[in-house]
């Protein structure tokens, strides 16, 4: 092949090669990738609020404890959601029994709730000044926001200063 | 097509199969649209050509251009820079997408009544 032909195909070549060098270089940062931890949502949290190891170790431990409560509260609703279920499947309005097992469910969900906001306010006393804020600002903002009002494009700190 | 078919009692002997012959004629003209995709071809060929031609001319443009060294190395110079954007904004891109999963999975983990999942990007 000519000497034009070689330039071209390695001009290219070079492109790419570049391309995936910059690519390596700026994602390596993002040690989360590849987070050997059992949680690795917790080496993210450690990335975005700038938490010291001493302070995840402690983080970690209060989060494989909500995790557990989580895995209890899920069984207990699931239990009673199953249970308002073949209630509703054989009547068709809110009998005492039904208006008793939505007591139930909502008893079990206010629970769960008091148990994330003590888990919240706990983890944020964890995370270093100024971000404690950034952070149950943004995790309630998640938790207890309408649905439909709670979607964000992209970046999911974006909005929070 | 008319053809003039031969009988026994037009001609016993066969004598007259020449004349007949001489007098066969091809009445129909030439299919609908014969002509028309006879130029239609020689169009296509031309253009088809034309085409290979201009592509031969802009690669030796382009050859002569290359053998140019300052030229040479602007080419590569452009090709490096912006294979390093388009990787560095790939990341970038990958980076986000990664946080939004990440905060996602983090919410879903420690509330069973998480059921909003921020949409990728």
């Amino acid at each position: 092949m000519k000497k034009p032909t070689w330039i071209l195909i390695g001009g290219l070549a070079l492109g790419g090669i570049s391309g995936m060098g910059a690519y390596w270089f700026q994602i390596r940062h993002t040690a989360y990738r590849n987070a050997p931890e059992q949680f690795p949502e917790l080496k993210w949290l450690q990335d975005e609020f700038k938490v010291s190891p001493e302070a995840l170790q402690r983080i970690n431990a209060l989060h494989e404890e909500q995790v557990a409560q989580c895995e209890e509260i899920c069984r207990e609703a699931d239990v009673v959601n199953r249970e308002l279920q073949s209630l509703l499947a054989t009547s068709h309005e809110v009998t005492p029994e039904i208006q008793a097992k939505l007591d139930e469910a909502n008893r079990i969900r206010t629970e769960c709730q008091t148990k994330l906001l003590r888990y919240l306010f706990r983890v944020s006393r964890e995370l270093p000044e100024g971000q404690a804020g950034r952070y149950l600002t943004w995790a309630q903002s998640n938790v207890f926001c309408t649905p439909s009002l709670n979607r964000h494009h992209g970046d999911p700190f974006a909005h929070h200063p | 097509m008319k053809t003039g078919k031969p009988t026994s009692t037009d001609d016993p002997g066969g004598d007259g199969l020449d004349k007949l012959l001489s007098t066969w004629r091809v009445e129909d003209g030439l299919p609908t649209g014969f002509r028309a995709g006879v130029w239609r071809r020689i169009h296509e060929r031309e253009h088809s050509v034309a085409w290979v031609e201009s592509l031969r001319t802009y690669w030796i443009a382009v050859a002569d251009w290359l053998a140019r060294p300052a030229m040479a190395t602007g080419y590569l110079a452009v090709l490096l820079v912006v294979g390093a954007l388009a990787g560095w904004a790939q990341a970038e891109r990958d980076q986000v997408q990664q946080k939004v999963v990440l905060s996602a999975r983090y919410l879903q983990s420690v509330n069973p009544y998480q059921v909003e999942i921020r949409e990728l990007p």
